[in-house]
């Protein structure tokens, strides 16, 4: 048998599209497996964890070890966002899953015997294969517990499932930009999270780290995530979205709960940024390879604690980045107290740049260096956002 | 430990100011704000450390002292401490530059 003509693989999309309406999130592997027997291909969908660490197989009981990111031709093609033909019995393709540019996993693709993993019609059929069952996960996760399970090396804690449910999805692009987040530690954050939306050529972006520790933390950046999405959709400015959660928060608790954060929005065809910083470590902006500087205007008292509020503004170039982040990032400390540091945070996002990968991966790679960095469990959230103003970045966001 | 004298309370501070310490931190603010005082001041000069659970204990204080018509201020603190106020920009609600 041959690689399907292209015929044959619409033919299989056509089938999944039908009989999709009908499957709960535990048989959607069954139903991606079975079509694809039809014209003579085995595939096997793998979900990257939570923690980005590791591919595990989607198949109920799969028996296959999990595959590591760092250390397998999935990871590979995972951390690249590029198909990856391997050699073997069968010979394999990997080829990325996302949705829009969310990386989900990853779809091997097993050749029918004397074909090549590597053959253009190949790829481009398990292209189109992948590209649909990236939008049919992302529809179905929620309707059923399959899939988030099949994501998780461990169970969460309360707080971080509560959290985790209010937040946008780890990375988005249109054709100017990309927006890549991480938090961590993912099974237990409290207070810590990000924000983004993109409408008519206006990016807003926020990160929110709320005081405390666990649900109480939890609950204080619920709120302020509320507040602020219910104001910006009521069409609030910058500074009304802040007073917005002030007066949410003073008005849900007598207890002086705040949270710090970064408030931005950004114009995409204009280059124009505004900033609000409540409290919050200062957003640093990357031009040509180096630090510029740290945003220092727009500065106010934390959310919930209310004080004026003046919203900076700078032009960007084409470019571009804007690195967003918690001090549970740079005040990272590793078995002798050094901290992670910002100089050190600074250099990993433009080697990472430099060596080209996905705005995504550069945003995975610091997270788990910050992890690597403290000897033992982490005390504290620590979230990244960076967003690059680049038609090129973007492009590199989809296999 | 609290001083009290010619209406001003000082608070004298000791140890990390963290979320271990949050509750100890508003209860020793509340009770100096018993008193006949009309200014409290909170001494950091022997707090090494603070954190954002640092920062709610004191705005705690602050707001607690505010209902009572009581003002209250922060003084001496540590270079570390001190940053910490400067950067979560309440360093003026206490009476800081």
């Amino acid at each position: 048998m041959t690689i399907p003509p292209p015929e044959a693989w619409h033919g299989v999309l056509a089938e999944l599209i039908d009989v999709g309406h009908f499957v709960a999130p535990s048989e959607l592997a069954a139903i991606v497996e079975d079509a694809s027997a039809r014209v003579g291909l085995g595939v096997t969908i793998h979900l990257v964890d939570q923690e980005q660490e590791r591919l595990r197989a989607l198949t109920p009981g799969a028996a296959t070890d999990p595959l590591p990111v760092q250390a397998s031709v999935a990871g590979r093609a995972f951390m690249t966002l590029t198909p990856v033909p391997s050699a073997g019995d069968p010979p394999r393709l990997w080829m990325p899953i996302v949705n829009g540019t969310e990386r989900i996993g990853v779809l091997e693709v097993r050749t029918p015997p004397g074909a090549d993993p590597a053959a253009a019609a190949m790829i481009s059929g398990a292209r189109l294969l992948a590209g649909l069952i990236g939008h049919m996960i992302t529809s179905k996760t929620s309707y059923g517990d399959a899939i988030a399970r099949t994501r998780r090396s461990r169970p969460m804690t309360p707080a971080a499932e509560m959290l985790w449910q209010l937040l946008p999805p780890l990375t988005f692009a249109t054709g100017q930009f990309v927006l890549a987040a991480v938090l961590e530690p993912c099974y237990e954050v409290g207070g810590d999270a990000f924000d983004y939306t993109v409408d008519d050529g206006l990016a807003r972006f926020a990160v929110y780290d709320g005081v405390g520790k666990g649900m109480s933390a939890a609950l204080t950046t619920a709120v302020a995530l509320g507040a602020s999405r219910a104001a910006r959709r009521a069409g609030a400015g910058l500074a009304e979205v802040a007073e917005a959660v002030d007066g949410a928060l003073k008005g849900q608790f007598t207890d002086a709960r705040f949270a710090t954060a970064v408030l931005a929005e950004f114009d995409l065809r204009a280059g124009h940024l505004r900033y609000i910083g409540a409290g919050h470590p200062l957003p640093v902006l990357l031009r040509r390879g180096k630090a510029v500087r740290a945003l220092a205007g727009g500065r106010r008292t934390p959310l919930g604690v209310p004080g004026p509020t003046p919203v900076a503004e700078e032009r960007l170039e084409p470019g571009d980045r804007i690195l967003l982040y918690t001090d549970g990032i740079t005040e990272a400390r590793d078995s002798d107290g050094v901290l992670f540091g910002l100089e050190r945070l600074v250099d990993l996002v433009e080697r990472h740049a430099a060596a080209s990968l996905p705005v995504a991966e550069t945003a995975r790679r610091i997270s788990h260096a910050v992890r690597d960095h403290q000897g033992g469990p982490p005390a504290d959230d620590a979230t990244l956002l960076l967003l690059e103003w680049s038609a090129e970045a973007a492009s590199r966001s989809v296999p | 430990m609290t001083l009290a004298w010619d209406g001003v309370a000082v608070i004298y501070l000791e140890g990390d100011l963290d979320m271990g310490a949050e509750e100890r931190v508003v209860a020793e603010i509340e009770a100096a704000l018993d008193g006949p005082q009309r200014d409290v001041v909170v001494d950091l000069s022997a707090v090494p450390f603070l954190d954002s659970s640092g920062v709610r204990a004191l705005l705690r204080g602050r707001e607690a002292a505010q209902r009572r018509g009581v003002r209250l201020c922060v003084r001496n603190p540590q270079r570390i401490v001190e940053e910490v106020l400067r950067i979560t920009g309440v360093a003026p609600l206490f009476g800081l530059p």
